[in-house]
């Protein structure tokens, strides 16, 4: 099994960056953040989306200098090769602990409401096969499937939150919880986000034509959106109840129940939770999987997902094992790990742009003159290389147009095949034989061409002798 | 098909797909249909054991119920309004009121389910009754319970009785038996009443964990024959589209209706509203759809000593803040469209067309009064048992956090905070 990593372009970037924006942060965390920081933790969304879209601009700013680069290369070219290991490492434990936690998220709700008696066991089954699948298509194969689903969950998503409206029958008390106690609270619940990060695995496969970088922010700014409205939804909803309703989504609808006497319509957000899980963990083992090539660049990326499915497995069975065990894991202590997202690698792409362009500041006209031509032949090879791979793809689907007939041509030659040897072995002995009777023949020629001086000189002797009598 | 079969094996999805659909196809066929294994409950009724729940009955065929050597001060009995599905052409639901005695709620429905051999399921919980008795000592330890379990709804209906739990439900039983009045339904349209409060989990613990710490619940009185023989006899019916078959007894002496609202504060009862009262109340809390307003003794160029009825079509409640000298003024401008629908004189016989009968201004000013009258009583009620029921404490908060806070911190009383309050009213009436 090969895994497949061709490029995508900016709309796939963007949808890509919508599910990561969404997933994970329209289910729990709105309770949680209401529960200890009231309406104030909305300020803490707005706080992270802005530590996000500073993370997408580092990206956008990477990216136009090292167009082509992988992420790898750059820090193995820029800080050498013991950062680049140390830094993919993180990577891989990063989204690893992520993939457990948003798992883990997903199959409480699913427990809780609708597979009471289920074991984890059967929801893995469910899930990894599909999302290793996904993985292995290819970050095209991923980023074309969303897009057919995008419209979808969107839809799903704008009617719970016109619905959600229509619930808000409460009156909330803003500015009483202490400043303190929101930045607790955001530390605490910090673990959702920092999913941007991935967009530098995926570097050197991302296709952005000038002019479409207004793509990625849109999307950034669509999911943002959603998750602020279906927080504050939400929270004017539930208020001091919210704790009692962990699941924010699924419950701005389900109060629909008893008033609109529409029955169980809250099981459409269901839908779009479960197509933005699986959505996210494959996106999860895709980021696992690039981080997992950077370390170790020799094995086959296959390994990767093995890897991934193993450690994945024995995490969420062994060590998060319940809800108690993914609480205190997403609170206690994955916060820490987003220091990487937010600290580490922001200042590490912050050297890369700017203390090094400073470092090379007397070269600079001449570096921009060079790079805009490198960039220019770049531009024609990556162009050249589009059109033979658009070539190539051409022929491989007339080639496979074609299988059918030559599949049919191959059995039927098969069956003949026998004939066929022995009308070879006949020709080649007609065609031996016949070469023996040139050879002999042109033997024969040689011979005579030996033999006829003899004669000749035979006849010139007779000759000579018959002229000697008759001169006698 | 050969191609095919060579396909099915090159593509590992479809193996997966295969296997998947063996794995969970034998796991469902191992299982049990959910039918078979719950018993559905639609109210649960909550009481402190007594002697005579105790006592065995038909219902309780052994005494697995009845926890040994415990005092009876401690232990919770829970009758549950059960049905079990059976999968027939016709929809019938056969109901059953059926009990557990335990030291918690949980433990007492844990028992009450091994009385009829199945999970109890409470995803279609509709209300649950709790004895007065609990409901003043000891609701919160009940609510807890019913705060914490998954199953059920925050819009399940949560009322207080006069009587037993287990009574109320026998006679609502017997009532939707008998004439289709379901009492999650009762409650749900009483609440748009002005007479009567909206009465769920959720509306309860909203206001009970909320900054005013008061949450409302309605009590309903349960109104049973006294001739029947046995309580359990009557345990027993049918209902739904498949025909009932219940009692044949004369079903006009079963009513429910409400008593009381309680109102709690800080896990206390404070006071018990009646309708008249709680009318009052929800003129300044605005939480209302219907209702009426009585004029009394009301003379004019149409009337002559009249009482007159106004129905309520309308309202809109606004609350507007202003501080003087640090003291907080609510003005409370209220604006309500009214139709005159009943006229009675002592007399003769009225003369004007109803129809087309414009408030005159008289009328208003009559109405304006009743009505700021109706709101003072209901304020000062509030103050007299320090109840912020409209939640003035957060539209203040969040009107001027800084006035307001420096306004109770000059109070020596601070949980008083109502009764420094200035409140002025205006009322603008006008006719559908």
């Amino acid at each position: 099994m090969k895994v497949l990593d061709r490029t995508i372009n900016a709309w796939q970037m963007g949808i890509l960056i919508f599910v990561l924006m969404l997933a994970n942060k329209i289910l729990v965390l709105p309770s949680l953040l209401f529960e200890k920081a009231n309406i104030e933790s909305l300020f803490l969304l707005f706080f992270f989306f802005a530590l996000e879209l500073g993370v997408l601009f580092l990206f956008q700013k990477l990216k136009e200098k090292f167009p082509a680069e992988r992420f790898d290369q750059i820090l193995q070219n820029h800080f050498g090769k013991t950062v680049r290991v140390i830094f993919y490492v993180a990577f891989m434990i990063f989204f690893l602990s992520k993939a457990v936690l948003l798992y883990n998220v997903t199959y409480i709700f699913f427990r809780n409401l609708i597979y009471k008696d289920t074991s984890n066991v059967l929801i893995l089954f469910c899930f990894l096969p599909v999302i290793c699948h996904l993985a292995i298509c290819g970050l095209r194969v991923l980023g074309r499937t969303m897009q057919i689903f995008f419209p979808i969950v969107l839809t799903i998503l704008i009617f719970c939150l016109i619905v959600g409206v229509f619930g808000i029958n409460s009156r909330v008390i803003w500015f009483q919880t202490p400043f303190l106690e929101i930045i607790k609270t955001g530390a605490e619940h910090i673990s959702p986000f920092g999913d941007m990060i991935f967009l530098f695995l995926i570097m050197d496969r991302v296709e952005i034509k000038k002019g479409q970088w207004a793509i990625p922010y849109t999307f950034f700014a669509l999911s943002s959106i959603i998750v602020i409205a279906v927080a504050l939804v939400f929270m004017l909803s539930f208020t001091y109840t919210s704790f009692m309703h962990p699941y924010a989504i699924f419950e701005i609808v389900s109060f629909i129940k008893e008033f609109g006497g529409l029955g169980r319509i809250d099981i459409i957000a269901m839908v779009a939770i479960i197509m933005l899980a699986y959505f996210h963990l494959a996106i999860y083992l895709k980021a696992f999987m690039f981080a997992f090539e950077g370390v170790f660049s020799k094995i086959d990326k296959i390994f990767s997902v093995i890897t991934f499915v193993f450690a994945f497995v024995i995490v969420v069975n062994f060590f998060i094992i319940n809800l108690e065990t993914a609480v205190v894991f997403g609170e206690k202590i994955l916060p820490f790990a987003l220091i990487f997202p937010y600290f580490i690698l922001p200042i590490f792409v912050a050297i890369l742009l700017f203390w090094k362009e400073k470092k090379t500041n007397e070269t600079k006209a001449f570096r921009n003159d060079f790079q805009s031509k490198k960039n220019q032949k770049m531009r024609k090879n990556a162009a050249n290389l589009q059109q033979k791979e658009n070539l190539i793809l051409k022929d491989s689907k007339k080639f496979a147009q074609k299988m059918p007939q030559i599949h049919e041509k191959f059995d039927f030659s098969f069956k003949n095949r026998a004939k066929n040897k022995q009308k070879q072995e006949k020709d080649a002995e007609n065609l031996q034989k016949k070469e023996e009777k040139s050879l002999n023949f042109e033997k024969f020629e040689k011979q005579k061409i030996l033999k006829k001086p003899q004669k000749t000189a035979f006849f010139a002797q007779k000759i000579n002798f018959k002229a000697k009598e008759v001169e006698q | 098909m050969k191609y095919f079969s060579n396909q099915f094996f090159k593509t590992p999805m479809f193996l997966v797909f295969a296997i998947m659909i063996l794995f969970y196809g034998f796991a469902s066929l191992g299982k049990p249909a959910e039918i078979n294994q719950y018993a559905v409950v639609t109210a649960i009724g909550i009481d402190k054991a007594e002697d005579e729940a105790l006592a065995p009955d038909t219902t309780q065929s052994d005494n697995l119920s009845m926890p040994d050597n415990e005092s009876l001060k401690d232990l919770y009995e829970v009758s549950l309004l059960t049905f079990i599905p059976v999968a027939q052409q016709s929809f019938t639901e056969k109901y059953k009121v059926v009990n557990g005695i335990g030291k918690s709620i949980s433990e007492a429905i844990d028992l009450a389910a091994l009385n009829i051999g199945r999970e109890i399921g409470l995803s279609h919980l509709k209300i649950i009754v709790i004895n007065h008795e609990l409901a003043e000592s000891g609701l919160f330890k009940i609510l807890d319970y019913l705060s914490r379990n998954i199953q059920i709804s925050s819009s399940t209906k949560v009322v207080a009785t006069d009587k037993t739990a287990k009574e109320f439900l026998e006679t609502a039983q017997k009532l939707d038996n008998e004439s289709s009045i379901k009492v999650a339904e009762h409650i749900m349209f009483n609440s748009d009443y002005i007479y009567s409060t909206e009465s769920s989990l959720e509306t309860f613990f909203k206001g009970t964990f909320g900054p005013t710490k008061v949450g409302l619940m309605a009590c309903l009185s349960a109104k049973g024959k006294e001739e029947q023989t046995s309580p359990t006899a009557a345990s027993d019916s049918g209902q739904g589209g498949g025909g009932a078959s219940g009692e044949s007894q004369g079903s006009t002496e079963e009513a429910i209706t409400q008593c009381h609202v309680y109102v709690f504060k800080k896990e206390d009862l404070v006071t018990k509203l009646g309708e008249r009262d709680m009318k009052r109340v929800n003129f300044v809390l605005g939480d209302f759809g219907n209702g009426s307003i009585v004029i009394e003794n009301f003379s004019d160029e149409h009337f002559d000593d009249a009482n007159l009825t106004f129905e309520i079509f309308g309202k809109t409640i606004n609350y507007k803040i202003s501080y003087q000298n640090g003291i907080p003024i609510v003005h409370i401008d209220t604006s309500l469209t009214l139709r005159l629908s009943e006229v009675e004189q002592n007399h003769d016989i009225l003369q004007e067309n109803v129809e087309l009968f414009v408030i005159t201004p008289a009328a208003e000013k009559a109405i304006e009064k009743k009505v700021k009258t109706s709101m003072a009583d209901g304020i000062n009620l509030m103050r007299e048992h320090q109840i912020d029921m409209a939640d003035f404490y957060t539209i203040l908060h969040n009107d001027n956090k800084k006035a307001f806070h420096n306004f109770l911190d000059s109070l020596e009383d601070q949980e008083n905070y109502l009764s420094h309050i200035v409140f002025k009213v205006s009322v603008r009436i006008y006719a559908k």
